[in-house]
């Protein structure tokens, strides 16, 4: 068992990546979250493994099923989009998992700044292909600018990024538009959410 | 009608070096900012990824799947590697540029 010592507002994303520091996260599994109650979060992987992610005061027990960086990857993920900050404990059918135990602490602090969620949901409309990608890199990025200069730098930053990402999107419906009229809209739209 | 090599623009050639110049850790977030260290202009990261995808369809780079750090939220990074059109597409510039370049004396440079 791993014991993490931190304190409360803290982001699972950094606690999971002490915890398992060292292990390489190259892969990633889907994940539909089929449920979510108070406590309990269900999820279906594209080949329809089952998982169950289940809160239980402090304690976090990692799952997996396949590699663990696949599942460790996605449950940062899963975390993120479903904006969870507090530990899990999730049900192992194999016995792999790995443990880790947290507990409240004055010290050691370490805080991962997260971009507004709002924003976040409009990249869902960039062509798939780019979408995680683009995402993943305003993240990263937003947490950089945030450390250095503040949150309302990051959050002028963000906005503005987000906003010129779809500078090539909108152009593109526009050309369609003046060459098609509205069925060429609804066509690149469709196209987009295809692609 | 000879064969018709793919045009390089101006940004896409600043990108091709900026990838060039980073290795095997050339991903969105480094692109982006060497570009806007080199030139000096605010560039945001939608206007990389419609450069580097045209780049990729003119088969000057590829890009490869990388690792999800807990920063990105989980997501995967997209790594990109110049290929050898892309290098050969430098070196045409360059060698146009050179020879437009034959004879030209810069406003106020010694005679």
């Amino acid at each position: 068992m791993t014991e993490l010592r931190t304190e409360s507002p803290v982001h699972v994303h950094t606690l999971l990546a002490d915890a398992f520091a060292g292990l390489a996260m190259r892969d990633t599994v889907h994940w539909r979250i089929t449920a979510a109650r108070d406590n309990q979060l269900e999820a279906v992987s594209e080949e329809g493994v089952r998982v169950v992610f289940r809160v239980d005061g402090f304690r976090l027990d990692g799952i997996e099923k396949g590699p663990r960086r696949d599942v460790l990857s996605e449950l940062c993920r899963v975390l993120y989009m479903e904006r969870v900050r507090f530990p899990l404990m999730a049900a192992h059918p194999d016995g792999l998992s790995r443990t880790v135990m947290l507990v409240s602490s004055p010290n050691a602090v370490s805080v991962v700044p997260l971009p507004p969620p709002i924003t976040t949901y409009l990249l869902w409309y960039l062509p798939k292909a780019r979408r995680e990608t683009v995402m993943g890199d305003l993240e990263e990025e937003y947490a950089t600018v945030y450390r250095a200069f503040g949150k309302r730098k990051a959050l002028l930053w963000y906005y503005t990024q987000v906003l010129t990402s779809f500078g090539p999107e909108v152009a593109s419906k526009v050309r369609a538009l003046a060459k098609w009229g509205a069925i060429g809209w609804v066509a690149e739209v469709i196209r987009q959410i295809i692609t | 009608m000879g064969d018709k090599k793919p045009y390089l623009g101006e940004f896409e050639e600043i990108v091709l070096l900026a990838i060039l110049n980073l290795g095997t850790n050339a991903y969105g977030v480094t692109i982006r900012q060497k570009v806007e260290e080199v030139t000096g202009r605010s560039t945001s990261i939608g206007a990389i990824y419609t450069t580097l995808e045209r780049l990729e369809d003119k088969g000057f780079i590829k890009s490869r799947q990388g690792e999800a750090t807990p920063e990105r939220g989980g997501r995967a990074k997209r790594y990109f590697d110049i290929q050898g059109a892309g290098s050969q597409a430098l070196t045409d510039a360059e060698r146009v540029r050179a020879q437009l370049r034959a004879g030209f004396q810069p406003a106020g440079g010694a005679a």
